[in-house]
Parts: structure tokens; sequence; C-alpha cells
């Protein structure tokens, strides 16, 4: 690339890959204003303020607003009776019913105020028509004055035919006094809500604040790289903790893939280390001492096996990373299971009859999965393998499948020599082999791939005695229609598949 | 933030509007101290003696004797009314006019 860019003569620089965005750090303590503790509790003090003062307008509405409205029904129910009496006793009548009405008001809280077309005073207790009462205006409130005593009354005018006027009203200045009373209460009482809000938004901010400090805590040492910790949970079962729940989880998932990673280095460092130092001598060794072009090729074809056994268990390594990192799940599709089953069997007949296996078939006629068929393929190879490769001759080897409650149950058990209780929640380890495999061939990635592909399918890898030997069983959440879920069905008749033995 | 903003400005606008129509506060309701008071004519002592006097005409218009309690409410009326106490003896005189009244069946 240097001698490329040199050939293009003088002047034209290299050029520099653009320097990637650096995303702007957020400060460890955001400012005031742009705390989201200080947004909620500004929210909730919003909240409190609003619903006290819906309370309050509330109350004066039903108080002093009550008030108000009596008042104004009184006066105009003072007024249709006066209209009545004017109909029927015309003016006369009128005044008397005034003068009446005057003598007998114990309340000693009537206004009235008849005037002819001219303002003059005709009856009534004022002296003569309210000057700041424009003509226009029907409701009004007029300034009194009672005993030398400043007042307030609400009046109300009337027109009478013939061009009088009627002003008909209430003293209300206890009923002004009362609402002023209550309105100052209503006031006093929002400044104190507005105080206890503040103190609760106070309190709020606080809550909010620690509930967060756990997991930003539990972030920073996470990023300094200690991996253990975990957010801390409260065990009230409220939205912080099913958070806290989920950021574990996350992390324990992280926790495992990084294990995974390490593992799969030094595995790589341990085991695979060996294949290539034997291949390295080999053609060293036949660099040096091969007297012939038919030792040299000898020499180079050994090499090559073992390094085609290198890159066989790296594309496993790859393949099993895939997988457990979901990239697969584009592939689920809905595919009937019992085909694949009968067509492994099929595959592995020829090497079960060659060993003196029986391999037997257990299988409804129709199981509907929706999931990756190719890795369903491989994983139950791999077991089927496994257990051809473990079994003695003239064992049974028995593929069968079922649903039960929805999950589809994929069984591979064998009459081999099992695999320990101490060694099976091992047995799906990455390079990991058992004394009963020392002497077979194989990597240790089997049961591996096994494992990723049940998780991959939201299921397990269940390994158990089958006593004697081994029975595996591959366990998948993804059945597609709701007639695979459910009891099993009774196996059909012609539905199992038997190898003969090579010794009958 | 935008959103806390808005909810609380127009909050701030509800309250500047509610609160004013709650308590009334109606700029061409409210009196100012400026507009001179209307005397009752109702509160004077001229009326506690025209009030007086329709007791009297009340009460002798009637066949029968008056109760007790409205010669002492009117006895009481007036002697306020001398006093000074110009409100309490109206008050007093009232309700000796209503006695009548329910008496005479004028209410």
């Amino acid at each position: 690339m240097v001698a490329r860019a040199a050939g293009l003569g003088a002047g034209i620089a290299p050029r520099r890959p653009p320097a990637s965005p650096v995303a702007p750090r957020v400060p460890a303590h955001p400012r005031f204003l742009h705390s989201a503790a200080l947004r909620f509790a500004a929210v909730y003090v919003l909240l409190f303020g609003l619903s006290a003062l819906a309370l309050a307008i509330f109350l004066w509405w039903q108080t002093a607003g009550v008030l108000d409205r009596e008042t104004d029904n009184a006066i105009t129910a003072d007024v249709q009776s006066l209209a009545v009496r004017w109909n029927q006793g015309g003016l006369a009548g009128l005044i008397i019913t005034i003068e009446n009405r005057l003598a007998e008001n114990v309340d000693d809280n009537a206004i009235y105020l008849l005037v002819d077309p001219r303002l003059q005073r005709v009856a009534g207790n004022l002296a003569a028509w309210p000057t700041s009462l424009p003509l226009d205006r029907t409701w009004a409130e007029l300034p009194i004055e009672r005993a030398g005593i400043r007042s307030l009354a609400r009046v109300r005018r009337y027109n009478l035919p013939g061009g009088f006027h009627l002003l008909v009203g209430r003293d209300v200045q206890v009923r002004a006094e009362l609402r002023d009373l209550l309105t100052g209460a209503l006031l006093w009482a929002l400044l104190v809500v507005l105080v206890l809000g503040l103190a609760g938004a106070v309190v709020i901010r606080g809550l909010f604040r620690r509930a967060l400090a756990d997991v930003s805590a539990t972030a920073a040492a996470i990023s300094a790289g200690d991996l253990s910790q975990r957010v801390r949970i409260s065990g009230r079962g409220d939205e912080f903790d099913r958070l806290s729940e989920t950021i574990n989880e996350m992390l324990e998932r992280i926790s495992r893939l990084m294990d995974g990673v390490r593992e799969v280095s030094n595995a790589i460092a341990h085991d695979l280390r060996t294949p290539i130092t034997r291949a390295r001598s080999r053609l060293e060794d036949a660099a040096l001492h091969a007297r012939t072009e038919t030792d040299l090729r000898a020499a180079i074809e050994r090499a090559t096996a073992d390094l085609d056994g290198v890159v066989a268990v790296f594309q496993a390594l790859l393949r099993i990373a895939e997988i457990e990192a979901g990239a697969r799940r584009s592939a689920f599709a809905p595919f009937d299971l019992a085909p694949l089953l009968a067509d492994l069997v099929d595959l592995y007949s020829a090497v079960a009859e060659e060993r003196g296996i029986s391999l037997k078939l257990q299988s409804p006629e129709r199981l509907a999965l929706f999931a990756d068929r190719e890795l369903l393929q491989q994983a139950i190879a791999n077991l089927l393998d496994n257990a051809l490769k473990f079994s003695p001759p003239g064992g049974v080897v028995r593929l069968s499948a079922e649903v039960v409650s929805g999950m589809a149950a994929i069984s591979v058990a064998d009459r081999g020599p099992g695999i320990p209780s101490a060694d099976r929640a091992r047995a799906a380890e990455r390079f990991f082999r058992g004394e009963a495999a020392r002497h077979t061939p194989g990597a240790g990635l089997g049961l591996a791939l096994v494992q990723a592909v049940a998780q991959l399918h939201g299921g397990s890898l269940v390994l158990a005695d089958n006593l004697p030997g081994l029975k595996a069983v591959l366990r998948l959440a993804c059945t597609a229609e709701p007639e695979a879920r459910g009891e099993p069905k009774a196996m059909p008749k012609g539905a199992q598949h038997e190898a003969p033995a090579a010794d009958t | 933030m935008w959103g806390a903003q808005r909810i609380g400005g127009l909050a701030v606008g509800a309250a500047t509007l509610f609160i004013p129509l709650a308590i009334g506060i109606d700029s061409q309701a409210q009196t100012p101290a400026q507009i001179p008071a209307m005397p009752l004519l109702t509160d004077t002592p001229q009326y506690c003696v025209e009030l007086s006097n329709e007791v009297e005409e009340d009460r002798q218009a009637l066949v029968s004797p008056a109760p007790p309690e409205v010669e002492q409410l009117a006895e009481e009326g007036r002697r306020l009314c001398a006093l000074g106490e110009v409100r309490g003896g109206i008050a007093r005189l009232r309700r000796a006019v209503v006695l009548l009244h329910e008496i005479s069946g004028r209410s």
C-alpha cells in the first residue's frame, strides 16, 4: 500500500481514515436544571398544586358560591313577586307592598327603590337612584351606609311599564366578609400546599436519585472491570426492581458470554496447540528426513489432515458462537420434524448396522415446529453420533420425539457407559471430554453445540441416566400449531424403524 | 423537560384565569372606596318613629288585645331607638309588626 502510494507521484498524501465521532460525555453530576430527578419532582409539585387548586375552587364554589347564588335567587324571587303585585295593584299596590316588606324585614337586609321615569324616588329605603349604577346593567354591587358604617349591597334593576324603575337588593356585607375570609383561607391553604408540595418534591427527588444510584454505581463498577457486580434488588417488586432484575439478567448473559470467550481462548491455547504442533513436527520431520517424493507427500497429507481437524474445530467454535449470539433467529421457519427424524435414522442406519447397533425411532406422524431446521438437524445428528459412538455392539439407540405442555422433547437414549452424574453438569462445556471419551475421536464440542441450539430455541439440553447408558433430551419451546401441544399422540403403526443387528 | 414546562405554563395560566373567576373578582362589579355609599332610609330614627306609629295603629286595629310579647317588643324597640341603638330598635319593632300582621292576617 505504501509502494502504491509512492507510485502515484509527489503531492498526493495518503488518505487518513475519517475520525470517528466522539459522543459528548455526560457529566458525573448533571446540572441542576437538567436533572431528571428534578423534572419528576417538578411534575409532582405541579400535579399536587393543580389538585389542591381544583379542590380549593370546588370548596369555594360550594361555600361562597352557594351563598352568592342564594342571594341572587332571593332577589330574583322578590322581583318577580313585586312584578306580579304591580300587575295586580298597579303603582299604589306596589308602593304598599314595598313599605310592608320593609316593615316586616326582620333580617334587616332588604333594599328597595321605586323611581318614576325622572328617576325620582317613589318608595323604598334608598334616597335616590344610584348614579354609579348604569341603566343598561341588570345586576350590580352597591356601596351603602348603615348607621354610619359602610356596607355592601347586591341589587337588581327591573324596568316597569310606564318608565318606572325598580331596584331590589340585599345587604351582602356579611357574606362579602365571609367570602373574603374564605378566599384568604384558601389562598393561605394553597401556599401551605405549595410548601408541602415542594417538600414532597424534595423527597421524591431523593427517592428517585437513591433508586438510580444503585444502578449507576453498579454500572460504574462493571465499567471499571468488576463483572461480578449486580444491581441491588429491594424486594418490593416495583418497577425499579424489575429494571434491576432485567439489568442483572443482562449482566449474567454478558458474564456468561465473557466466560465463554475466555474458555474458548483457553481451550484454543491448550487443545488446538497439540494438532498444530503435530502438523508442524511432521512437516519439519519430512523436510529434514524425507528421502522420496512419496514420503514427502505422505507427510504433507498427514499434516493436512491434522490442520483440517483444527479448521473443523474452529468452524464448530464459530458456529457455536454464532448460535449463542442469536444471529440465527432469522432462519426460523415452520416445518415438520417427523420427516427430519426419519431422514436422520435412514442416514445413520448404515453406521448402526455396521456396528451391530439397533437404531429405533418413535415419533408422531406429524410434529410441527417453528425452528431452524438445519441447526436442529445438526444437533440431533450430534446426539446420534455420540450415542452410536459409545454404544456397544448389540445395543439399542432409541430416537424419540413428543410434545409435552407445549414443549417439543427430542431424546436420544443409548445403552453405553453413560456420563457419571458428577460430569453431566460440565458435559456441554466446550472441549470437555469425560473419562469414557478419552480414547475416542472428537474435540468435545458436540454437546456444546447441541446446548447452544437448545438455548437459541428457548429450550434446554437435559442429560439423564438411562440405566444403563445416557439419555439426552433436547427440549424446545418452539411448537408451531395448537394440535402439536398438549398430551403426546399415540404412536401410529409403522412409525418405528429398526436396523437389524449384525449378529442375530 | 419541554413537556413539563408546557404543563407548568398552562397551569399558571389556568390559575391566573380561574382564581379571579372563582372568587368573583370582576372589575365592573368591584366597588371602589371612592364611590359614595348611599344611606338606607330604614336605618334612621325617623324610621323608628314610623314603625312605632305603625305598631300602634295595627295594635289598636285589632279586635282583641295584642299578645304581651308585642307590647314588650314595641317597648324595647322604642327604648333602644331613644338610646340611639337605631338598628336594634327597628329590628324589635319589625318583629312586633310581623306578629301583628300574622294576628290580623295581613302578612
